[in-house]
């Protein structure tokens, strides 16, 4: 392989450091109305008057839009594929608010001071209610967040908003209870989880211009520009072919920009008044005002018999999905079905629960996607059971675990939000991963613990994971292939690269089927006049099916060359060959080369454009596999942990360029390691976000983290684009657990909630101290 | 748009804080925090200011016979440089903030935010550190307990303004700082400790512990220490439940956003025990 599986730097990279024009607020026209959203104090509230006359007053305010502006159609900002698992409970604007940062209206003005100065000059008149902040006690509260009778759900999710309960689910294969019941040794216990920020470096962005042919053009900084392009249309009644969405380079998005949040709002004010508009979100509004990760309370219970075989695993969750229901159902699931097929080997399994409710800022998309709970609290409660049975986790794991060609029936029950589909897994490696992993953290000299002073003790814990790749028969990714003149290509797709890599990725596809170099394929993505369809950044797919797509197409257009070659050289096509630049005839070995073939092509004789589509839809969704290792040192006198190493060996299939998948999986370890170690939203006792700021909010620096080691296995996943399966979310699943597991080695105590700050591990030390 | 004064010697500035209260600026990196409103907005200080920063005459750090004299501009990191720093004061500065920060802010800034999680206040107290304090009038040396005078409070009049910190030189025989955050960088302080003592024939003739971020100044306390004083080793080790109970009766942690008051106690506990553990 020339071009892929080889590191070769990121095609924008260099741009984006040298400050080229790139990102959504560059695009931004000079003479733009600024846009900003007058938003919620008050946790749950009535609107009951808004008085918006001395706003409006004001020289240089365009508009003040509220409720009444806009007609009242339920969606969901979700950004997912149509019809959506998430259901319609949510407004453009409301009379209700449900957070404290809701919308309440909305601001259009010359400048930012003037916009500001409008903010304070509307007078809205609430009648507060008492707001549901505690997930626990949501099921059936006498404070319904979702009393409006035209919300609803696209299919069926187990949507019971009178009972504040956004989805629900049950499966289970076997009988659970016999099994526990039977088993020799059997542990149970809850894990929380906390909501955790996406923290992107560039805020939520977007603006909205009419161009000459009256049509709105929106540059958004998100993940999902289709999905935006159809929401925009289905609730402002635009027709879709007056709206173009060109997503520019973005600064991070981690899922946070999978929704939809300042685009409704830029879109009705150009439309209407035909002026160019913007937002950009400030820090706090990015904190309240988009989205969290789901907060879960996990239920765990396993039964093992004595010689170490895992019998039943029985998990029931609860999630707060906060004030709207986006992705509410779908993260739910993937706590259980990219997590439990882990061990395929078990009699029964059950995995039910609800998503309910909140008056806290909604929660959404986020890497890992209800893995990373999941897998904490499975892999968690596994090293209990281990401790139990006396047995070691490592061996515990890798006679339980999933292996290369084995299946689990969870896959045909589970997806997301609907049924799954069944597959064998043709590409794991994770015996491979285990071991190594194990050798590079140099387990047996270390585990359980080493005392290394009066206070400090070293560690190690480990974990392993899964994720997926795309999601089967729903996530389409497309490509268009153009040759021109001069021998080089455009590669027009609309998979949505958000800082990841994948317009990388995705030429180095092309440039390898066609067989020519990187700078030969002109990569061009996400925008809905210029680019094929794809669904978007999300749930690990572009890789796999994007790339896919890209393939495919690459290889129609390989085919159309090689036909028009032979024309020239008067040979078949199966006597002309191709090493990327030359066209050859093996029977008289008379040459063309591309260049000269583009050229005639372009102007000369036979003259016509050459183009290859192809798109993909998966059939199954090959997950990635990996372990992760960690070692840390622990001082028992303060709680702190130091993170030595942590050890990541990955079965992604082929790495396509091994730089940017370290970068993807080192970057899932550090912001996992940031929710298992401090991330946490703090709501105060009246709902109020305290840690809307990144004075309160830490996020790892570059300090926190002394080393890592990435190690890919070796391995080709013959569905994916030159053996290669996703590797955008693996990396965020192992460090929670694998953490918690260090601790109990290196304390005995065993940490179930998240984040394991100091605070925490000191509490527990002290409650240990006091059972001795 | 209040006035805003870059002066251009120590005389001036006395003479403008003669004439009316200033906000006085050195390295600005709280005040900016503390004032700042939307981004790229210019800072809407309440208060005249008075931007001492460049003032070159009071960059320096000088060393006399017994006391070593830092001038109050002087950066944290040009304070990195002097071989004559103490040790203490030094590896609280290392962990203070980030690089760009300590690059600006000065220990006259850290004294006169007078936060209880100051950093470099809490090896200070340790240190018998004294402030000075200038008008135009007259000038008053404080001992460093005196100058703060309760929560964000202190002795610094409005026509005063700090222009020297001394520390008196010391050969401890052993000293520990630690500062305990939530990471490594940027992060305020949950806890941080510095002690120092000295032992004279196999008895201990100085013993010093200041405690941050647990009162609403650094906890230290002479009567405490005094018990210790002239005492063995073996004597001091057996007098620790009954030293750490007298500290834990002067602290007064809070809950807030970085941790909690059964944290902060355990850890002070802890702390104060692992430090009588150095005794050798």
């Amino acid at each position: 392989m020339k071009t892929v599986n080889k590191s070769f730097p990121s095609v924008d990279g260099k741009g984006i450091m040298m400050g080229r024009v790139a990102f959504t607020d560059d695009y931004a026209l000079q003479n733009s109305l600024i846009v900003k959203i007058l938003r919620s104090p008050h946790p749950y509230a009535k609107i009951k008057n808004i008085d918006a006359s001395k706003a409006l007053a004001l020289a240089g305010v365009e508009c003040v839009l509220t409720h009444k502006d806009f007609p009242r159609i339920p969606f969901t900002r979700a950004g997912q594929g149509y019809p959506e698992p998430s259901p319609h409970d949510k407004f453009i604007l409301d009379e209700f608010v449900r957070y404290i940062g809701d919308e309440v209206a909305v601001v259009a003005a010359t400048s930012n001071d003037i916009c500001e100065e409008a903010l304070s000059l509307i007078d809205v008149e609430y009648e507060v209610m008492d707001p549901v902040l505690n997930f626990e006690e949501a099921i059936d509260s006498s404070h319904i967040l979702h009393p409006e009778p035209e919300i609803h759900e696209m299919f069926p999710i187990g949507f019971e908003p009178l009972r504040n309960i956004a989805a629900s689910y049950h499966m289970h294969i076997g009988d659970v209870e016999l099994s526990l019941k039977e088993s020799d040794v059997v542990i149970q216990q809850s894990f929380y989880t906390q909501a955790q920020q996406h923290t992107a470096l560039e805020p939520h962005t977007v603006n909205a211009q009419m161009d000459y042919q009256d049509r709105l053009v929106l540059y958004s900084s998100t993940q999902t520009p289709f999905h935006v392009r159809r929401i925009l249309s289905q609730t402002l009644g635009i027709p879709l072919s007056k709206i173009r969405v060109i997503k520019p380079r973005v600064g991070g998005g981690f899922g946070g920009k999978q929704a939809l949040h300042g685009e409704m709002f830029v879109s009705y004010i150009t439309y209407k008044t035909k002026k160019p508009s913007k937002i950009v979100f400030t820090r706090k509004e990015v904190f309240e005002s988009s989205y969290t990760r789901h907060p879960m309370r996990l239920d765990i219970k396993l039964g093992a018999d004595k010689d170490g075989t895992l019998k039943a695993i029985d998990c029931y969750v609860l999630s707060d999905t906060g004030a709207y229901g986006e992705h509410a159902l779908t993260v739910f699931m993937v706590a259980g079905s990219k997590v439990l097929p882990l061990y395929n080997k078990v009699d029964s399994v059950r995995f039910h629960g609800h998503v309910v409710y909140t008056n806290h800022t909604p929660a959404g998309a986020f890497r890992g996607y209800g893995a990373i709970q999941g897998n904490y609290a499975l892999e968690s409660a596994v090293d209990m059971l281990c401790r139990k049975l006396h047995m070691d986790p490592i061996e515990f794991r890798q006679k339980n675990m999933m292996k290369e060609n084995e299946t689990s029936p969870i896959f045909a029950i589970m997806g997301e939000g609907t049924e799954g589909t069944a597959m064998n897994m043709e590409s794991c490696k994770l015996d491979y991963c285990v071991k190594r992993g194990k050798e590079l953290i140099n387990w047996d000299s270390i585990y359980p613990h080493k005392n290394v002073s009066r206070e400090k003790i070293r560690s190690v814990g480990m974990a392993i994971a899964m994720q997926g790749s795309g999601i089967p028969y729903i996530d389409m990714g497309s490509a268009i292939i153009k040759l021109n003149d001069d021998g080089f290509y455009n590669l027009l797709i609309g998979a949505t690269d958000i800082g990841q890599g994948s317009d990388t990725i995705l030429a180095q596809i092309a440039a390898e089927e066609l067989m020519t170099s990187l700078d030969k394929v002109i990569v061009y993505s996400s925008d809905t006049d210029l680019t094929p369809f794809d669904t978007g950044a999300y749930a690990s797919s572009t890789t796999f099916i994007s790339g896919n797509a890209v393939l495919k197409a690459a290889k129609k257009m390989k085919g159309l060359l090689i036909e028009e070659a032979s024309k020239v050289l008067k040979c078949n096509v199966t006597e002309t060959d191709f090493d990327g630049f030359t066209f050859k005839n093996t029977v008289n070995d008379e040459i063309i080369n591309l260049r000269d073939l583009s050229n005639r092509l372009t102007y000369n004789e036979d003259q016509k454009q050459l183009v290859a589509d192809s798109s993909y839809v998966g059939h199954k969704s090959p997950p990635p596999f990996m372990a992760g290792f960690i070692e840390i040192l622990i001082d028992r006198e303060t709680g702190e942990i130091e993170i030595e190493n942590y050890v990541s060996v990955v079965d992604c299939g082929t790495p396509l360029n091994p730089k940017l998948a370290q970068g993807q999986v080192e970057g899932g370890i550090v912001q996992g390691l940031g929710m298992a170690l401090y991330e946490n939203v703090i709501i105060s006792s009246k709902g109020k976000n305290i840690t809307s700021d990144f004075l309160n909010y830490k996020v790892p620096t570059r300090m926190e983290i002394k080393k890592l080691v990435t190690e890919f296995a070796e391995s080709y996943e013959s569905s994916g684009p030159f053996g290669a399966k996703s590797v955008g979310e693996i990396g965020i699943d192992t460090p929670p657990a694998a953490l918690a597991n260090a601790i109990e080695n290196a304390l005995g105590v065993r940490m179930t909630e998240l984040p394991m700050t100091p605070e925490k591990i000191i509490r527990a030390l002290k409650a240990k101290e006091k059972r001795q | 748009m209040v006035e805003q004064i870059i002066v251009k010697s120590v005389e001036e500035a006395l003479s403008r804080l003669s004439e009316r209260k200033y906000i006085i600026y050195a390295g600005g990196t709280d005040l900016i925090v503390q004032n700042r409103t939307v981004s790229e907005a210019p800072i809407p200080f309440k208060n005249p200011v008075l931007y001492c920063a460049n003032l070159k005459e009071l960059k320096y750090v000088k060393e006399g016979d017994d006391y070593l004299y830092i001038g109050a501009m002087t950066t944290l990191s040009e304070l990195l440089t002097y071989e004559s720093v103490p040790k203490l004061l030094k590896e609280a500065i290392e962990q203070m903030a980030s690089p760009a920060i300590r690059n600006i802010a000065t220990l006259a800034g850290n004294l006169g935010n007078a936060s209880p999680a100051g950093d470099s206040l809490v090896p200070l107290y340790t240190l018998n550190a004294l402030i000075k304090c200038q008008s135009v009038k007259a000038s008053r040396l404080i001992p460093i307990q005196d100058f703060f005078v309760g929560l964000k409070k202190t002795a610094l009049t409005d026509s005063e303004m700090i222009t020297e910190i001394i520390i008196p030189k010391n050969r401890f025989k052993s000293t520990m700082y630690r500062k305990v955050g939530t990471r490594k960088a940027d992060a305020l302080s949950k806890v941080s400790f510095a002690g120092a003592y000295s032992i004279v024939h196999d008895k201990i003739c100085d013993f010093r512990i200041s405690i941050g971020a647990v009162n609403v100044t650094v906890v230290r306390r002479f009567d405490i220490e005094a018990k210790l004083i002239g005492k063995t080793i073996e004597q001091a080790q057996k007098m620790k439940n009954q030293i750490i109970s007298l500290y834990l009766s002067s602290i007064k942690p809070i809950n807030d956003q970085r941790s909690n008051i059964e944290y902060r106690t355990q850890v002070t506990k802890n702390l104060i025990s692992a430090f009588m553990d150095t005794l050798d």
